[in-house]
């Protein structure tokens, strides 16, 4: 595998990771899930 | 004013898993890998995470923002902008309706395949090789010459789409409760099934040879419009968005809870998926170009040629587990339709169906399964290959498109892409910026308009659409029948009237 494909891999999954656990650490403060 | 009941998805979760089974499907794994490693590798990430951001994200926000701000599916949301849209929510809707009659088809091969893979019928070694083409082709769908020459029903497909209608069913008719919970569990299924794919993807050799393949950048690509062209559309196909169904999912979302955040993890997660995909599905590449000899560009394709032909090889050639590696492919396949196969039916054609007619849920899920399944046997004939190609081309992207970029149209400028960013932002766990109207008024619109033109209209005025000469100019009378009928429904009198809950929300302050 060429350092071009690795380095793909390696930013994108950074960047998922990064975008999610930034979702993820701001739910809860979102209100209610009933009426 | 009285009180109106909207069902609920029962928690957050649930609805998150819902809006990302509908999300995630077919395409996760037949083309979001081909195109990557056509378009110039770990290269193409950068346009395809830029369209994301922004026309995925916002449009997905709107769709669902607009649900829960009206309570209503995508034609009551277009009744509420105002008087004399309402069509602009049916158009969509029958883009989901034509959808789901194909789709559901699709979903019936891969059940034959599941049975069919526990043999490996097409052949094992070099059997395989040469005869997985014709197993398919011949032996499955039994193909005829042309679209004209329909031939007779395929009998196993039949009886597959039939299951397959049956399961929906059983899925919607109790409502978005079960729809929660079943998509929680399909879609984690399909997950792990990508997983066991991939972990015998790394077992074989030829893997890093795969993955090269798939993620190599090259960045000479960048400056190409086709490039851009490739990652905006697949953006545009892949969340499911212009079908009408996001629309209801939104509704059921409780009125002070998340739109914003919902929407960018359902997107997220849908990327993360297809590039996990690609990771399965590129390491059976390399094995296949290593066991076979053979270039990259002999062995890998994209959508049905991948899923139904590619990948049958691969299984074949392996040295081991081919029974099991084929089934696991076809049903997760089968699982990953199957969440985007009741959204549509549910979204696009039953919660519009319901709020027009004040139906009920039984009566109008079944009616549209059975309506669903008969128009379906179409695609189940001999010629049912060439017209599902060919209606997926006017309703999976013409309807898709144009009805998406007048939604955002209708959205940002007649109903206020200002108020609706405010309206979100309430109760969101983020808040957008000034810039969301922006990318609503202008981005969004232009994005799909861009696509609709550049690989639509530009290539198919010149040429028809696939080998089909007339057959395929004829088809684009769904266009025309599709807004006709669009005009018609919205000229019927509305049993549950829309609620603008924008306005409740003002009151309550008071």
């Amino acid at each position: 595998m060429t350092g071009g494909a690795i380095a793909s891999m390696v930013i994108i999954w950074l960047l998922y990771l990064g975008i999610i656990g930034w979702s993820i650490s701001r739910m809860g403060k979102g209100g209610e899930w009933k009426d | 004013m009285a009180k109106v009941l909207r069902e609920r998805w029962t928690s957050r979760g649930f609805f998150v898993f819902a809006a990302i089974g509908s999300a995630i499907g077919l395409g996760n794994v037949w083309r979001f890998p081909y195109i990557t490693y056509e378009y110039g590798g770990g290269v193409f990430l950068i346009p395809y995470v830029i369209g994301l951001i922004v026309i995925g994200i916002p449009w997905l926000t709107l769709e669902f923002g607009m649900g829960r701000y009206f309570q209503r599916s995508a034609p009551g949301v277009f009744a509420g902008i105002g008087k004399g849209w309402e069509w602009l929510g049916w158009w969509p809707a029958f883009a989901g309706f034509l959808i789901v009659t194909y789709y559901t088809v699709i979903m019936a091969w891969a059940l034959n395949y599941v049975v069919g893979s526990a043999t490996v019928a097409w052949g094992m070694g070099q059997a395989g090789v040469e005869g997985a083409g014709g197993y398919f082709f011949e032996t499955v769908l039994g193909l005829s010459s042309s679209p004209g020459v329909l031939g007779g029903l395929q009998w196993p497909i039949v009886g597959a789409l039939a299951l397959t209608w049956i399961i929906i069913f059983l899925v919607m008719f109790r409502g978005a409760r079960v729809i929660g919970t079943v998509s929680l569990w399909a879609v984690s299924i399909a997950w792990v099934f990508l997983a066991v794919l991939l972990i015998r993807g790394l077992t074989l050799p030829g893997i890093a040879q795969g993955l090269n393949f798939y993620l190599a950048p090259d960045f000479a690509k960048l400056g190409s419009v086709d490039v851009w062209y490739a990652a905006f559309s697949q953006i545009a196909f892949t969340l499911s968005l212009g079908m009408a169904g996001m629309f209801a999912y939104g509704s059921f979302i409780a009125k002070k809870a998340d739109v914003n955040n919902n929407a960018v993890i359902t997107s997220l997660a849908d990327a993360s998926t297809a590039f996990f995909a690609g990771f399965a599905i590129f390491s059976i590449v390399g094995y296949m170009m290593q066991a076979l000899s053979a270039p990259v560009g002999d062995v890998v394709a994209s959508g049905l040629g991948l899923a139904f032909v590619s990948f049958p090889v691969g299984i074949s050639m392996m040295p081991g587990a081919n029974a099991f590696i084929g089934i696991i492919f076809f049903l997760c396949l089968f699982f990953l339709g199957l969440t985007s196969a009741y959204f549509l039916a549910y979204g696009a054609v039953v919660t519009p169906l319901m709020d027009k007619f004040g139906w009920s849920r039984v009566k109008t899920s079944l009616l549209v399964c059975v309506v669903c399944f008969l128009i379906g046997l179409i695609y189940t004939t001999q010629g049912g290959l060439y017209w599902l190609d060919m209606v997926d081309r006017v309703a999976c992207f013409y309807l898709l498109l144009i009805t998406g970029a007048l939604a955002c149209i209708a959205v940002g400028w007649v109903f206020g892409a200002k108020k609706f960013r405010e309206y979100v932002n309430e109760t969101s766990d983020f808040k957008f910026g000034a810039w969301f109207d922006v990318l609503i008024k202008y981005v969004v619109p232009a994005g799909l308009l861009f696509v609709v033109i550049y690989g639509g209209f530009a290539k198919d005025i010149v040429t028809p659409y696939g080998d089909y000469g007339n057959w395929a100019l004829s088809i684009w009378i769904l266009l025309v029948v599709t807004l006709g009928l669009s005009f018609v429904l919205q000229s019927c009198k509305t049993r549950t009237p829309t609620v603008d809950s924008g306005k409740e929300s003002r009151e309550v302050k008071k």
